[in-house]
């Protein structure tokens, strides 16, 4: 429980920062397709019984370049090149995993993580990713808030912002492989999205603040929702997942900022009316 | 005897293709160090895409471009670019302040943050501009003529021999619009080249001394008065151009007489 526990707050963390990311580029369907395309390499690292880890990386790392350069392609809009690259990499995993003896039980692990069994390697390479990942936002923070605020003029300072889009591009594959086997390839853009999306509410002037607060409440969620399906399960015969939890407990906080955001706005413009 | 200074922009025969489609052909001139170049011409004319190609932005099918003696590519540095700011989304959680800062960012390099010098120039921009008391406030809060202010701001911290500026009086009321010819008159008596697309004859007129008239191909490229021509107009606009050239023909009649300068703009030197 205690590396669940950590590693479950570490990936709320990383995933609230480079969700800001997600949501300022508009890049949520992107970064679906992303949590998509990394299911082969689970899967056939799965059946092969090697690292998921080194099999997520690589196929995640394969989409993000073809993304990437799909994307910046104008005879092709983004949806559907998106939208044929995530379907077909997922297919591809299905049609792996399905040759499996364990099929059904195999796919649930897969596609809903099982973060309750996180071991101490797995903590470390989140660790190693989140610090390359993080050194990277840093070393390139001006930078990609210039590219995601005014992509003209950071091609007209000459930025090559085909570059930057890639880099953005693996590392948001990278912070997918670390979260997918805490929670799954289908909960796993909420880790990257519902965080940051929340900042979006209160933060207004800053991307750096934009980050931190994600930070905060994608650590509070993995914490939170870690316990509430722990106790609920132990202790109450409630059988929550804890990654459906993680992901429950989010989507409530979500509510809740969206809810205090829209209560507050509401009571701003009757006290300048009256 | 000092040798003259190199141009900062050098137009030879440029043509420019979209999808094999031409977009802009036949482009030929030079514009000294603090000129004024308005690039006058109807919507789908090619001054954006001249503007891009200046820049590097996108490919020659024929012809060169040479920037402050260099390949575009290479003087980007140099080169400020003033876009729509329309296009600019207005919930981006950025301050005034930080956007100005971003004219800094080429000079700084990869990695490194703005030092104090740095902001001490992007604020004297901001107050060059009047909204030097905003730095703190979020861009999209602001109005669209002061959000061109911004961006204009932005171009004057870069500190650029050559400022390049896309439309940049749509959407600005008249105040906001005297206020950015005065700052542009103030860099060009520094030197820097300033070229402008713009609809706005009068503006032409009276802000640049040098035109280029585009129709998807070069109609005409010289001083105002001659580049502005009536049949250069028609050739550019159409036959409608004769009801042009009865209201912009001449500046826009301010209450001093038919053919007088608008006398702010006598202040401003032009």
């Amino acid at each position: 429980m205690q590396r669940a526990l950590i590693e479950a707050v570490l990936l709320g963390v990383l995933g609230g920062i480079i969700g800001v990311h997600v949501v300022l580029r508009r890049l949520e369907f992107m970064a679906d397709a992303l949590t998509h395309t990394v299911f082969p390499g689970l899967a056939v690292a799965f059946v092969l019984g090697g690292s998921l880890y080194v099999g997520a990386l690589i196929t995640g790392v394969l989409s993000a370049v073809l993304l990437t350069v799909v994307t910046r392609n104008r005879r092709v809009t983004s949806d559907a090149a998106l939208a044929v690259l995530l379907t077909g990499f997922f297919s591809l995993g299905v049609i792996v995993v399905s040759r499996s003896h364990s099929y059904t039980a195999d796919l649930t692990t897969l596609l809903f993580g099982r973060v309750l069994a996180v071991d101490v390697s797995q903590i470390v390479a989140t660790v190693i990713t989140g610090a390359v990942v993080m050194a990277v936002l840093w070393l390139l923070h001006k930078e990609l808030v210039l590219r995601a605020f005014d992509p003209e003029a950071a091609a007209a300072l000459g930025y090559r912002v085909g570059l930057l889009d890639l880099v953005l591009n693996v590392a948001i594959t990278l912070i997918v492989v670390s979260a997918v086997r805490a929670v799954g390839s289908v909960l796993v853009i909420a880790l990257l999205i519902t965080p940051a999306a929340a900042a979006q509410l209160l933060v207004r002037r800053s991307v750096g603040q934009m980050m931190a607060v994600a930070a905060v409440i994608g650590a509070l969620a993995g914490w939170l929702g870690l316990v509430v399906s722990y106790e609920g399960s132990i202790h109450h015969g409630w059988r929550l997942a804890s990654g459906g939890t993680i992901v429950g407990v989010l989507t409530a906080l979500f509510g809740v900022v969206l809810a205090g955001t829209l209560g507050w706005g509401a009571r701003r413009r009757r006290a300048v009316a009256s | 005897m000092s040798p003259a200074p190199a141009p900062a922009l050098v137009l030879t025969d440029v043509a420019v293709d979209y999808d094999r489609v031409p977009a802009l052909e036949g482009v030929t001139g030079t514009v000294a160090p603090g000129e004024g170049v308005a690039l006058i011409g109807p919507n789908g004319s090619g001054k954006s895409t001249l503007l891009r190609a200046v820049l590097g932005l996108v490919p020659l099918r024929q012809g060169h471009i040479e920037v402050l003696g260099r390949a575009p590519s290479d003087a980007r540095g140099d080169v400020a670019y003033v876009p729509q700011q329309d296009a600019l989304d207005p919930e981006f959680p950025v301050t005034v302040g930080q956007v100005v800062l971003m004219g800094r960012y080429r000079r700084l390099g990869w990695g490194r943050r703005p030092g104090r010098a740095d902001r001490a120039i992007a604020a004297e921009a901001l107050d060059r501009v009047d909204l030097g008391d905003r730095a703190r406030e979020r861009f999209g809060t602001l109005s669209g003529g002061q959000r061109q202010r911004v961006l204009i701001a932005r171009a004057l911290a870069q500190q650029a021999a050559l400022v390049l500026l896309d439309e940049p009086f749509n959407g600005v009321d008249g105040t906001t619009q005297d206020l950015l010819l005065e700052v542009l008159a103030e860099q060009r008596a520094r030197g820097v080249a300033v070229i402008m697309s713009t609809h706005d004859l009068a503006v032409a007129r009276t802000a640049c001394t040098v035109a280029c008239v585009l129709n998807r191909r070069q109609v005409a490229f010289g001083p105002v008065a001659s580049a502005l021509a009536p049949e250069a107009l028609r050739q550019a606009y159409g036959p409608s151009a004769f009801a042009l050239d009865d209201t912009f023909g001449h500046p826009p009649d301010h209450g001093h007489g038919h053919g007088h300068a608008h006398p702010a703009s006598r202040e401003r030197g032009f």
